[in-house]
């Protein structure tokens, strides 16, 4: 089976693989042909096998016995610790996770002052709204317990985000109490671009775009302070990253969305959606970025 | 690996006996120096450890390893580079001017000076190496020394097989200019 080689980019990809496994024929031959009519490719295949096969004098290298032991006996230790604390350790133990306490208490003020507004201006039953309150609040508790206590999922540290999300949070709480007016989508709407926007793209539009952009700088935020272990599964940990600082605003945009049309706040939240994913995946292209630039000093 | 994950003391015994060398040999290639080597190596058995529930066991055990010592030698050379004492590289050895400027002539040849000047050559390739970029660093000594595959390499450092084959070429390239510049250009064979 032959792949197709047109650039001399190909061919030095080629030329990688033959020097980790000899090549089959057919590639073997495409190679050596494109060598013969390439002086370029020529001249830096012969520098290019020198080193590798310099790298030979480089033999094998052992720690020694002493460091071995150490780390050995340090990762063991470690362990046999972990398995009597792991006994010791209940699942309702939150107070080890002093920052899941006060989050969870952060949303839980928040949540109920919001919903004891709610349930006194509804003219649903107020046990029914008592008890949505008191089931959705408890929601939001263990999310974010388990969230602060819980550092990595799949590989990716989530307390940044999280800590990201609950600031936010913590902002919007605090400017709605003092000035009950304040509505960050209505500043958007408000100011040049927003009315230029609004004037093409229609009130929905100009939301979809506002949306983006609070999406995007939580999640680049996030992306790029957050997980050293981003780089392992590029895409899969981006979007973990990204679904919770997204699940992390939404409370925010609820907070902020009453004076808007149901068809604005969809198009803020498909925006915040998009430009989540945006920032994240921008963020892990920094950091390879960084990464490949990164010289040891 | 799943036993290991489940807190068997032994099944880390058994993983420890097989990659603690892999580990060591991939850090001093890496960071030219035995003693920030040393210092690591503790460091990424207790990364792995810490991590080891987000091990999938259906990617290759050594391209997860790996991508977590090469996080980890990122992460020690930038807080080293923020910390204000470094001393530049190359400042003890003395250059030897390059005999062959013909390289194509040189490289062919079977040069008896080659034994006689093996390990200062081995110190210079040595420094040569650890003086890449951190991604062609990382992707030629696995490419070299441990044998993975350009897809398991790839995954290492989040990039595509293609990228990393890019990046083992143009760090080929680098050593080899590295080491003429250093006046070893003309060990090669
Ligand atoms: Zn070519």
């Amino acid at each position: 089976m032959t792949k197709h080689y047109t650039t001399c980019a190909d061919y030095e990809a080629l030329l990688m693989e033959s020097l980790s496994a000899p090549l089959d024929r057919a590639e073997q031959a495409l190679l050596t042909q494109h060598l013969e009519q390439c002086p370029a490719c020529k001249a830096s295949s012969v520098e290019v096998r020198a080193s590798w096969d310099m790298l030979d004098e480089l033999g094998t290298l052992e720690p020694r016995a002493a460091l071995r032991e150490r780390t050995r006996t340090t990762i063991l230790q470690l362990m046999a610790t972990e398995k009597t604390s792991a006994v010791d350790r209940k699942w309702y133990e939150v107070s080890r996770e002093p920052l899941a306490v006060l989050s969870a208490l952060l949303v839980a003020g928040a949540t109920l002052s919001l919903l004891s507004g709610l349930v006194w201006g509804s003219a649903l039953p107020q046990g029914h709204l008592f008890f949505c309150a008191a089931m959705y609040t408890g929601l939001l508790v263990g999310a974010f317990s388990w969230i602060y206590s819980a550092t990595t999922v799949n590989g990716v540290h989530l307390d940044v985000a999280a800590r990201i999300g609950v600031l936010s949070l913590a902002i919007t709480v605090a400017a709605i109490t003092a000035c009950p007016q304040f509505q960050v989508l209505a500043v958007w709407d408000g100011s040049a671009l927003g009315r230029f926007l609004t004037a093409r793209l229609g009130a929905g539009g100009s939301s979809l775009v506002f949306g983006f952009g609070y999406g995007l700088f939580p999640g680049f935020l996030a992306a790029l302070f957050g997980g050293n272990l981003l780089a392992e599964r590029p895409l899969a940990n981006s979007l973990v990253t990204g679904a919770v600082v997204f699940l992390l605003a939404s409370p925010v945009i609820y907070l902020q969305s009453a004076p808007f049309t149901s068809g604005v706040v969809v198009s803020w939240i498909a925006g915040t959606a998009v430009g989540t994913l945006c920032g994240v995946l921008g963020a892990v292209r920094v950091r390879q970025r960084v990464a490949d630039a990164a010289v040891p000093s | 690996m799943a036993a290991y994950q489940a807190g068997n003391q032994d099944a880390f015994g058994e993983l420890f006996d097989r990659y603690a060398g892999r580990v060591y040999g991939f850090l001093i290639r890496r960071l030219g120096d035995a003693a920030t080597a040393e210092d690591l190596h503790q460091e990424a058995f207790l990364r792995l450890h810490r991590a080891r529930d987000s091990y999938n066991p259906e990617r290759p055990f050594r391209a997860w390893l790996f991508a977590i010592v090469h996080n980890l030698v990122n992460d020690s050379l930038r807080s080293r580079r923020r910390a204000p004492v470094t001393e530049p590289l190359g400042t003890t050895s003395s250059p030897h001017p390059a005999v062959q400027t013909d390289r194509a002539g040189s490289i062919n040849d079977q040069s008896p000076e080659r034994i006689v000047a093996a390990r200062e050559s081995t110190r210079a390739l040595s420094r040569a190496l650890s003086a890449l970029p951190a991604n062609e660093a990382t992707v030629l000594i696995l490419a070299r020394f441990e044998g993975l595959s350009y897809d398991d390499i790839g995954s290492v450092i989040g990039r595509s097989a293609a990228a990393a084959k890019q990046l083992a070429y143009r760090a080929l390239k680098r050593v080899r200019s590295e080491l003429v510049a250093m006046g070893h250009g003309e060990m090669s064979r």
